[in-house]
């Protein structure tokens, strides 16, 4: 795992000579907020589909779905933040995440856009005081008067992990 | 195209055997013992049998006695490989109704040059 | 003829692995038999196998220590000599040895291994020590460590002046010559070289069979190294002649011998001509060698499991394809006769296919067997105990995959029935038992699944310390709980009997895990013992991890599958065999038994639905004769299925076995069957009558 707080993204892809490095990152909106996704990790992103239930797991995992006859569980990102309320999943989006072979859905309420930052664009992980978020967090991509909140994919998939026993 | 019957232990040697003569054209089948071989060559007419000697459940001498007593195989070329080339395995091959014997390890060319002047 | 060693290498190491299990296995059997020439009989002859392929591939020090061993045991099963103790010791020693450099070797490391001078140096001193004392004082005269003393003839026939000079020549490049011919011909040789490598340089320059070494009860075997290098010289043949085979051939044929070319005895061969001239070399032949290849007849091929993988998960998805396209096509059946019976066509097809496929990843559980007779042994001798073990129903079949799983658990167990089971032999004397114990292992089809049972003639579970250490921990144990209750006890989280926790096993894992990796591969584990006689381990499990027969059942709008095999009855229960406790229905009366009631919704923590519930209906599951009431809206239907496993990409779940997608595309839960029935035993243990 990385030092947290660090932002310790390796060189991107894409980088050419002479070239600034950019890292890209898909965007998604929970609600009003915007996250940022490592490009590098997402496998696609599909709309919703049927989900099944699954009993005795981490209130953030809504369920599993069939992903071309693998079982994917589906995360309520909201949730696992702390959101109060769960994302409404028939017009959610899901963004998956493929971690070694693994996969993961993440229910976001929108995908917004990918987003390319430059190495002295992003920052440390601020402090938000919301201690579900901050530690989701690897850093802050900043440009012009927007931010992108870049979140730690590793943290996230530990975190599900660590929902069993 | 003629057929040969490899029964080795060995599956090593048994698939040399098998890949030097059939690339030189022949169809070779397979037996893992002595008692496999026999059942084997009762089940398929073959051409020649080559058979080792040290082999769990049926040694090769015993196989070339069993296949000696088979009507069908009173005339068939069989030759017994042999890691001792002593006068007195050769004797015993002999009495047993081999026609001939391989020292092992051998080389392709000797193993086909024998096969090929057994199967003339 | 240039061929390719290395296509055969594979080949080799499979075999060499499979000649060290079956060393391994049969060191251990000598334990029990130390003179049986069988036993014997087999670690020469697998030592021998091994060598003669290591020395075709140029392995030199698997070569020579396994020449060693061969000649160990070559002078053991004639009676020289025999096996102890330390003998077996140094067979295991020598198996992990050669384990460990061909794993190397398969790497591609042909760098010297200490290891293997070690094991050579022992099986050569033990052998020096005990066996053949006499043909060893013969060559004595050592001069320097590592040089031994070769007695060298020409051989009779050919023992003319002429080739015991060729012998001596042939010899001063592999040695010093300490003596000249002396009567008998005999030269005597100082030499770095074995037997075997001397016998093998000296035929490179002299006909082979043309001389004779001490000891050289097998000369010229197996450590020549480039099998198929090149064609031997062409003068080495000459069979047909009238004259004895002599001494020059590496091959030879009995003249008048039964089908031999040319004889009286031969009839006319069949037709069919002769694949390449005689006399020619046959270039085009060799080149279409790879084309040849294929064979005729072949009892079994080798195929990767990815291959089959691949096949076992497309026939997967062709099954559910199969079964989306039936349920779409439901409505349309009822008029159409023949699209019904097209679709039933496949239907069967369809399910032969992949029971075919199925097989495929069957293996005998042997291979899981197989590895215990050496832990087995390790162990007790560890220990101080003596433990003989059995296996029983190597044959049965099981899916490769869950072969692999089983290991673990089954090595658990078994290394408790050593430690905890058996006692010392002080101690079984003193109990009236046999000084050896037993642990058997038995593996049987029941049905549509295989039971292994891992049973000992030891102390058996100690009831009250089981009781007591389950309060010490916090459980839930009362000295009114059954037997089997209290037994059930030890698969809990974090608990171990031992009295001393001993390093093999008891601290840490426990049989918690052993049940939930059974648990994880759709199994159960159950245990039976009796004071003072022993306790056996019932491990359950289906036949095959990736299909089963699943019964689906409904409870609010969601649907869960029951492995059938667990299902014994289905029935609408009467409101007066039901026995309500604090107004839940807690038992009911089935034929005279009370089951504890287990309600499904409360399993998969159902939430609040508006969804109009039916009465219920009443399913009888049942594992290793433990048996639950549980409580499900409705059936749906059969159906067989294929199983995945939840843990892939989420992790494992409590009561859930692992999810399977159904014909309409949506993911079901597999119930946890034997996590079901526990909730029903521990509610009815609270449950006051």
């Amino acid at each position: 795992m990385n030092a947290t707080g660090a932002v310790a993204f390796p060189a991107g892809i894409g980088q050419e000579a002479g070239e600034k490095a950019q890292r890209e990152f898909l965007t998604c909106r929970l609600e009003s907020e915007t996250y940022g996704i490592d490009i590098l990790r997402v496998q696609e992103i599909r709309e919703f589909d049927r989900l099944t239930r699954v009993p005795r797991v981490a209130p953030f995992v809504r369920g599993v779905i069939n992903l071309r006859g693998a079982i994917v569980p589906i995360v309520d990102l909201g949730l696992m933040f702390g959101f109060p309320e769960p994302i409404a999943l028939e017009s959610a989006s899901i963004v998956v995440l493929n971690d070694a072979h693994r996969l993961v859905g993440l229910a976001v309420t929108a995908v917004s856009d990918v987003v390319a930052f430059a190495e002295d664009e992003m920052a440390g992980a601020p402090e938000l005081g919301r201690r579900a978020i901050d530690a989701a967090l690897k850093g802050i991509g900043v440009r012009e008067r927007s931010s992108v909140l870049l979140l730690d994919v590793d943290h996230l998939l530990e975190r599900l992990r660590g929902g069993g026993e | 195209m003629k057929t040969v019957l490899a029964v080795d232990d060995s599956a090593t040697m048994r698939e040399m055997v098998a890949f030097v003569l059939e690339s030189a054209g022949y169809r070779v089948i397979e037996a893992e013992d002595g008692a496999k071989g026999l059942e084997r060559a009762r089940a398929t007419p073959v051409d020649l049998v080559i058979t080792d000697q040290n082999m769990p459940n049926m040694d090769g001498l015993t196989l070339v006695r069993s296949l000696r007593e088979l009507r069908e195989y009173k005339a068939v070329p069989i030759l017994l490989l042999t890691t001792e080339s002593s006068d007195g395995m050769k004797s015993q091959g002999r009495a047993a109704g081999a026609t001939g014997w391989l020292v092992k390890p051998f080389d392709p060319a000797t193993l086909l040059e024998i096969v090929r002047k057994v199967l003339r | 003829m240039a061929i390719d060693l290395n296509r055969f290498i594979g080949t080799f190491f499979d075999e060499a692995q499979e000649h060290l299990e079956s060393i391994e296995e049969r060191a251990m059997a000598l334990g029990a038999n130390r003179r049986d020439p069988e036993i014997l009989n087999a670690i020469f002859r697998a030592a021998h196998s091994i060598k003669g392929g290591s020395g075709t591939f140029g392995f030199a020090q698997l070569s020579e220590a396994t020449h060693e061993m061969e000649t160990l045991f070559d002078a053991l099963r004639r009676g020289q000599g025999h096996a102890d103790d330390a003998t077996i010791r140094l067979l295991l020693d020598a198996c992990d040895a050669f384990r460990d450099h061909l794993g190397r070797l398969r790497e591609g490391d042909r760098g010297a291994d200490p290891a293997m001078e070690a094991v050579r140096a022992r099986l050569a001193g033990f052998r020096s020590g005990k066996a053949a004392p006499a043909a060893v004082a013969a060559a004595a005269a050592v001069t320097l460590p590592g040089m031994r003393t070769v007695v060298a003839r020409a051989a009779p026939g050919s023992g003319d002046t002429g080739s015991t000079q060729a012998l001596k020549d042939a010899l001063a490049a592999f040695g010093d010559i300490l003596a000249e011919a002396d009567q008998a011909g005999e030269i005597r040789v100082a030499t770095a070289q074995s037997l075997e490598e001397l016998a093998d340089a000296l035929a490179f320059a002299l006909p082979p069979g043309s001389f004779e070494l001490a000891e050289a009860r097998a000369p010229g075997e197996g450590e020549r190294y480039g099998l198929f290098a090149e064609a031997p010289p062409e003068e080495k043949y000459g069979l047909f002649e009238p004259a004895p085979p002599a001494a020059a051939e590496k091959y030879g044929l009995f003249e008048d011998a039964p089908g031999a070319p040319g004889g009286d005895t031969t009839p006319p061969a069949a037709a069919a001509p002769s694949p390449v001239p005689p006399q020619a070399p046959a270039p085009e032949a060799a080149a279409a060698g790879e084309g040849a290849r294929a064979r005729a007849e072949q009892s079994s091929i080798r195929v990767s499991v990815e291959k089959i993988d691949r096949i076992v998960n497309l026939v997967g998805e062709l099954v559910v394809a199969q079964a989306m396209l039936q349920q779409a096509a439901a409505k349309a059946t009822e008029e159409d006769e023949q699209l019904a019976h097209s679709l039933a066509t496949l239907d069967r097809n369809t399910r032969d296919l992949q029971q075919a496929v199925m097989s495929i990843r069957m293996m005998p559980v042997e291979f899981v067997f197989s590895r215990f007779p050496r832990l087995v042994y390790d162990l007790s001798t560890q220990l101080g105990k003596k433990v003989e073990l059995r296996t029983l129903g190597h044959e049965t079949e099981l899916d490769k995959e869950m072969i692999e799983l089983l290991v673990d658990p089954l090595t658990h167990v078994v290394r408790n029935a050593i430690d905890h089971g058996i006692e010392k032999p002080a101690q079984r004397r003193a109990a009236g038992k046999p000084e050896s114990g037993t642990v058997s292992m038995r593996a049987t089809h029941r049905g549509g699944s295989v039971v292994i049972e891992v049973a000992d003639d030891g102390c058996g579970l100690d009831r009250e310390r089981i009781l007591a250490k389950a309060r010490e921990l916090g459980m839930a144990a009362s000295d009114a709980m059954s037997d089997a209750e209290a037994w059930a006890l030890i698969f809990e989280a974090g608990f171990t009997t031992a009295a001393e926790v001993t390093q093999l096993s008891g601290r840490g894992v426990g049989m918690d895990v052993v049940r939930r990796n059974i648990g994880a591969l759709g199994g159960s584990v159950a245990v039976n013992s009796v004071r003072g006689e022993g306790t056996t381990i019932t491990i359950q499990l289906p036949l095959t991890l990736a299909v089963l027969d699943g019964m689906i059942v409904s409870v609010g709008e969601e649907q869960y599958i029951i492995p059938l095999e667990f299902v014994a009855e289905a029935f609408k229960p009467d409101n007066a065999d039901v026995k309500m406790v604090v107004n839940q229905a807690s038992l009911v009366a089935v034929r005279g038994e009370h089951l504890p009631i287990v309600r499904l919704e409360d399993v998969v923590e159902l939430p609040e639905t508006d969804f109009p519930r039916p009465e219920p209906l009443c399913l009888v599951v049942e594992i290793d004769g433990r048996r639950a009431a549980l409580l499900v809206d409705a059936l749906v239907g059969q159906q067989q299925l294929v199983v995945k496993s939840l843990d892939t990409n989420l992790h494992s779940v409590r009561g859930i076995a692992g999810a399977t997608i159904l014909g309409d595309g949506r993911v079901a839960l597999i119930l946890d069957v034997g996590a079901i029935i526990r909730t029903g035993a521990s509610r009815g243990a609270r449950s006051p009558g």
